[in-house]
């Protein structure tokens, strides 16, 4: 069984929500990301994100998230999408699902 | 810096020009002709030569309508007249730093406030609940990040400005005490843009991470670990708990519903009607059950509306057409009108 630990998230829900307004789109951290494995955009994950409701492609590309940092330094208005997918394993914790 | 970096992204830059006539038929262009009688080819033209908000709606709106420079508006984008909101370049929104009102031409305020008007409108407040803050623009020209949070500029009182130039990069600080008021940035690589503009947001001590924030390597996971430390510490050893956050917007006003609304809108205020409690100068208080943020204007423009001036006066407009009509209170803490005293 998982053990839950406490994480460092230093961005809360307000500022990832903040984070995820502030994005433009351009997919650049998707594309220099080493865990991502599926063809999921940039567009989706910000919904799901924002929502909360996590489908089942983003629920295995959140869990493979091994929080490299490489998607921080391509993106043009700098912004933390290692935080936003800390997020969304949180939220996947939150809700049974890890 | 930014020419070059524009330059070495292989785009030609013509300076002291002016673009005095496009070429070209309708829904194709072939190029520009410009004041020193070049013509430049071209496909594409696009007109960027800063923004003017247009007032016109708020001019020939029937209620008056408060703007200046720019339609004046709450938190919620809540112009003077009831039910009417205004967001995007030509809202004026009070920049928290300097108190004034001013619009935000940039495209992430613009998604922001399309995002708040709409929820408020529709009544889902708590997505309308995250505040603007200072402004925060970021973008990438070529190779160059730029980023702007804050007024870094034009800080001249009660603030020192940090500037670093190195090889490619430039940083700009304006620090009040030791919080940081404004921050500028150009480089190669972007700084973790939306922490800066929390530390501003929320005030933050930056007296550690000066260096670092003039040098581009700061490391936002690691200050605000810190800062969560420091409070956890803190309510260790004192035994008190953190003070409430002051910067977090007030819960969110009920509207009255619909019809309520025409009943008041069809019968103005008797002058019997019973006075607000007096709560201070410079507050405001609407005698229709909206209440609103105060602007920093004089209050003419909706009707049933109660301020205070800084003297303790109160000043009720009844109508739009009618004069105002002054109050103020007297030793008892009654009102008496002027006529009265």
């Amino acid at each position: 069984m998982l053990k839950l630990k406490p994480a460092h998230l230093h961005k809360t829900g307000p500022q990832v929500a903040q984070e995820v307004h502030a994005c433009i789109g351009c997919n650049e951290c998707l594309f220099v990301c080493p865990a991502l494995a599926e063809p999921i955009t940039i567009d989706v994950l910000n919904r799901e994100t924002l929502s909360g409701v996590i489908s089942t492609p983003v629920a295995r590309f959140a869990r493979s998230c091994y929080q490299c940092g490489a998607c921080v330094a391509p993106c043009p208005v700098g912004l933390h999408r290692d935080a936003m997918m800390m997020w969304l394993k949180v939220c996947l914790l939150r809700s049974g699902q890890e | 810096m930014v020419l070059d970096s524009i330059r070495r992204a292989g785009a030609k830059i013509y300076t002291d020009t002016h673009v005095i006539g496009i070429v070209g038929r309708v829904g194709s262009v072939v190029g520009v002709v410009t004041n020193h009688n070049h013509m430049l080819l071209c496909d594409l033209v696009l007109a960027c030569t800063g923004t003017t908000p247009v007032t016109v709606l708020a001019e020939h709106c029937n209620i008056p309508m408060l703007h200046k420079n720019g339609i004046l508006v709450d938190d919620q984008l809540r112009t003077s007249v009831r039910d009417i909101y205004a967001a995007g370049a030509v809202a004026a929104l009070k920049n928290p730093q300097t108190g004034t009102h001013e619009t935000r031409p940039l495209w992430n305020a613009a998604i922001l406030q399309g995002q708040t008007a709409a929820a408020a409108m529709t009544g889902r407040y708590e997505l309308a609940a995250q505040p603007f803050g200072v402004s925060w623009h970021a973008t990438q020209l070529g190779e160059l990040c730029m980023l702007t949070v804050g007024n870094p500029q034009h800080w001249t009182e009660n603030a020192k400005t940090l500037t670093n130039s190195n090889k490619g990069s430039y940083r700009r600080l304006s620090i009040a005490g030791d919080c940081l008021v404004g921050y500028l940035s150009l480089g190669p690589t972007q700084p973790d843009s939306l922490a800066i503009k929390r530390i501003i947001d929320e005030g933050l001590s930056v007296r550690d991470v000066k260096e670092a924030l003039l040098k581009g390597d700061f490391d936002a996971r690691k200050y605000f670990s810190r800062q969560q430390s420091r409070a956890a510490i803190d309510m260790v050893t004192s035994g008190k708990l953190p003070a409430a956050n002051l910067t977090q917007r007030p819960a969110p006003l009920s509207y009255p519903s619909p019809a309520t609304h025409a009943i008041l809108n069809a019968y103005p205020p008797r002058s019997t009607d019973a006075l607000p409690p007096f709560i201070g100068a410079g507050d405001a208080i609407e005698m229709s059950p909206r209440q609103t943020e105060p602007l920093n204007e004089p209050i003419a423009a909706s009707r049933n509306f109660w301020s205070y001036n800084d003297k303790g006066s109160a000043l009720i407009q009844r109508h739009p057409s009618s004069q105002a009509l002054w109050f103020q209170r007297d030793r008892n803490g009654q009102f008496v009108t002027q006529e009265e005293r």
